[in-house]
């Protein structure tokens, strides 16, 4: 009579024959996570964010290449908003207050001493060069970016490190020192600050919310686009599309053919990086 | 030698000798088949007196001698054609067909110099079995005893007062040079060839002073000698003829003018690479820096020419006649006054050479960095590296860094790569004239003209051969009762053979680049050519 539950152990006494086979026998597992709609809209947000943030970089590029905005504004609306968000986040740190102003000013004279040489690095290398690299460049780092999950591909110091090179490609083509200095300043607080920062508030905040800063970040990168690099328009506009909308509709429609076994003759993963 | 079990070494001298008592050495071993002894008897020459005599020529058939008595005995028959008559060991006849009967020329066995040296001779060895080295060694040192050299003493007595007033006219010199050869090169890192060649030169002529004095005159002292001739010889022709078309003024003059221009060259390629030539991708503030510095400095070497203009004339006066003592020590001369010349080109390349190390190292470090890697010391390998967490502006520097030198790179890289090409060319022209040198230093001319005469001193190969019956001139077919019969002739030994026994200090050891090191210098930077 089966009315035990036959375990694979063998210090029990159960009362089934030496050579029963029950449906624990081979300990496979069929692990799947299956997603909801919403959740991957939710995940797509901060690949929305830094979409948003790589095409703002060229926006604010063209804005000062083409005077139409005037480097002093943006450096102090930079500055602002770097001081904004680390005193929002300033619960979390766990450097002193002086450490952080220190570690502040030695990049501001680093990227201060270097924007000189910047503005001369790209003298003979072609537009057209100049263009292409950077937007492969930044197509690398929303790529490798680090959105939260831990898959192979994701490395946030190549991301970060070629957001940066990007940033210099298109920082010496401008003119005056001051211009160099602030695109510089603006690439480092978008690609060095901001991520850690949207971090910060989604474990905060709660899905509404996120939600709600998204749309404000969204229209703020839009309306920048209009007016700065119109060119540019269509193009975000079916990236945003895509990355909200069309993924996420894919993902939810397709993973219920994933079909993964794992068992005992997998290689045994290491909990952690 | 295993069919019999005696060999018997016969010198081919003795053909038509009248009858007398044999002189020779005789060894004994174990054969290499069981229970029976191997004998080698080595005859030497003939005596009258029969004390500690091996053997006896009898031409008189039928003649029995007395064995005395020694362990062996040999019985010769030298009319017509030398032949073994009998052999008795300790009192028994051994049957002729157990005899090998080997006949050498005696003449070139003692005359031979490279013989012993190839077929050294080890005592306590199996003498019967491995015959040939005992055989020479036996025939070498019974020349030794009793044929002294006769030498020609007028001759050794000049060469001998020669070499030694050279020796004692270059004893203070050669303090000096020696101690100035090794300031060079512990302190500066350079070997100067001319140094080497006069040190060298002392060397060999103190060789030859040690030869004279033992009295005996070898193929090194010979070789020596030939070659220091033919290198004053060569020597005295080149300034004669060069004297003959111009003075030493204006040969001077001539190597200044080159060298101005070599400068002038210089200058110009430095102000096209300043004008940042269109495809080679320069950085224009960073390449008109370093062309100015360069053309500054290349401004002081011309001025530093025209400065030392008179003294240098004196000392180029002096270098001419000094290269009177030969040939290679004028090459020498030529090879250093190159490298001097063009002084300021190996200061340019090190200056380039540090700059592109600096920055491949830099681009090493700083891509690895970049990945989020760096460079382990303790295992020697490359490790993952995560700069201080989420919030962190360390990686900044590291992008900053990182672009500026990816940008700087085609700059410097070109600098560099003009400077490494102009060092690698003057490096070549040194390497041409130290293989010049090197080959006047290894004159293998007289070597050469012995082989060719045929001399016995060269010979330095064994080989057997089979006697036919025409030079035995008696029917021997079918005649299993005689003695198998062996020609012993020797052969001049190759001639890289005895030059790669050369001593080192007598002779240069050729002159071999280092390949790999010279390619991870040029492309690394890190260790100077």
């Amino acid at each position: 009579m089966e009315h035990h539950e036959w375990r694979r152990v063998l210090w029990k006494k159960q009362p089934f024959p030496d050579n029963y086979v029950g449906d624990s026998f081979l300990r496979v597992s069929k692990k799947r996570k299956e997603l909801s709609l919403c959740e991957a809209c939710h995940g797509a947000l901060s690949v929305t964010h830094e979409i948003c943030s790589c095409l703002g970089l060229v926006v604010i590029f063209f804005g000062i290449s083409e005077s139409h905005l005037n480097s002093a504004c943006v450096l102090t609306l930079t500055a602002t908003m770097g001081v904004g968000g680390y005193i929002i986040t300033r619960t979390k740190l766990i450097t002193s207050v002086r450490d952080d102003v220190k570690v502040a000013c030695f990049y501001m004279v680093l990227i201060a001493c270097a924007s000189p040489i910047i503005k001369s690095l790209t003298g003979s290398v072609a537009t057209d060069s100049i263009n292409a690299s950077t937007t492969f460049l930044l197509l690398l780092r929303l790529a490798v970016h680090d959105y939260g999950t831990e898959v192979a591909i994701v490395n946030p110091t190549v991301s970060h490190n070629v957001g940066l090179f990007a940033s210099v490609c298109l920082a010496s083509r401008l003119e005056s020192d001051l211009d160099v200095f602030t695109l510089m300043t603006v690439a480092v607080t978008f690609f060095t600050l901001f991520p850690s920062f949207r971090r910060y508030f989604q474990n905060q905040l709660g899905y509404r919310w996120s939600m709600v800063v998204t749309l404000v970040v969204a229209v703020i990168t839009v309306s920048g686009v209009l007016l700065y690099a119109p060119h540019l328009l269509l193009l975000f506009l079916i990236a945003l599309f895509v990355c909200n909308f069309l993924i996420p509709l894919l993902y939810v429609s397709l993973q219920g053919y994933k079909q993964n076994i794992y068992g005992p003759w997998d290689e045994a993963q290491i909990e952690g990086r | 030698m295993d069919s019999g079990c005696v060999s018997l070494l016969v010198p081919k001298q003795l053909q038509g000798h009248k009858d007398a008592f044999l002189r020779g050495t005789f060894a004994s071993s174990a054969s290499a088949e069981q229970n029976r002894t191997a004998y080698v008897i080595v005859v030497t020459r003939t005596d009258v007196s029969c004390d500690a005599s091996v053997g006896y020529i009898s031409n008189k058939p039928n003649m029995k001698s007395d064995p005395r008595t020694s362990s062996v005995w040999v019985t010769l028959r030298t009319h017509s054609h030398v032949s073994l008559t009998s052999l008795k060991i300790l009192g028994q006849p051994v049957p002729l067909s157990e005899v090998n009967l080997v006949f050498y020329d005696l003449n070139e066995i003692c005359q031979s110099e490279l013989i012993s040296r190839k077929y050294p001779y080890v005592k306590e060895k199996d003498h019967a079995n491995d015959v040939v080295p005992y055989f020479i060694h036996c025939v070498q040192s019974d020349a030794k005893e009793h044929h002294p050299k006769r030498r020609n003493e007028l001759l050794l007595l000049l060469l001998w007062a020669v070499v030694r007033l050279f020796l004692a006219v270059s004893w203070m010199p050669k303090i000096l040079f020696e101690a100035f050869h090794s300031f060079l090169r512990n302190h500066l890192d350079y070997s100067s060839s001319f140094l080497q060649q006069i040190l060298l030169r002392i060397c060999q002529i103190k060789k030859i002073q040690d030869d004279v004095r033992a009295g005996k005159s070898s193929l090194l002292c010979g070789r020596l000698l030939t070659m220091i001739a033919i290198d004053v010889l060569a020597g005295v022709c080149v300034a004669c003829i060069i004297s003959s078309y111009a003075s030493v003024g204006d040969m001077y003059s001539s190597f200044c003018s080159w060298t101005k221009l070599l400068a002038a060259t210089v200058h110009r390629l430095l102000d096209w690479l300043s004008g940042a030539p269109a495809g080679l991708k320069l950085n224009q503030p960073l390449t008109q820096a370093l062309s100015a510095f360069f053309s500054y400095h290349v401004h002081l070497w011309i001025l530093y020419l025209e400065l030392a203009d008179p003294v240098l004339r004196g000392v180029a006066w002096v270098l001419v006649w000094v290269g009177m003592c030969g040939a290679s020590v004028q090459v020498a001369i030529l090879s250093d006054l190159l490298d001097l010349a063009t002084l300021h080109l190996h200061c340019f390349y090190i200056y380039g050479a540090r700059l592109y190390n600096l920055q491949t190292s830099l681009l090493g470090s700083q891509w690895r960095a970049f990945r989020g890697r760096k460079w382990n010391p303790l295992k020697q390998r490359v490790d993952t590296y995560d700069a201080g967490g989420a919030i962190s502006l360390r990686r900044v520097l590291t992008a900053v860094v990182f672009t500026l030198v990816v940008f700087l790179l085609p700059t410097t890289t070109i600098y560099y790569l003009v400077f490494v090409l102009l060092r690698i060319s003057l490096k070549l022209a040194r390497g041409l004239l130290a293989g010049i040198v090197w080959a006047l230093n290894i004159n293998p001319l007289y070597l050469v003209l012995l082989n060719i005469s045929g001399s016995n001193r060269v010979k330095g190969d064994i080989y057997f051969s089979t006697l036919t019956d025409q030079q035995q001139g008696e029917a021997v077919e079918g005649n299993c009762e005689g003695p198998l019969l062996l020609s012993l002739c020797t052969w001049p030994s190759s001639l890289s053979h005895i030059l790669t026994d050369a001593s080192p200090n007598t002779f240069p050891s050729r002159p071999s680049p280092n390949w790999s090191f010279i390619l991870s210098s040029i492309m690394f930077g890190e260790h100077l050519l």
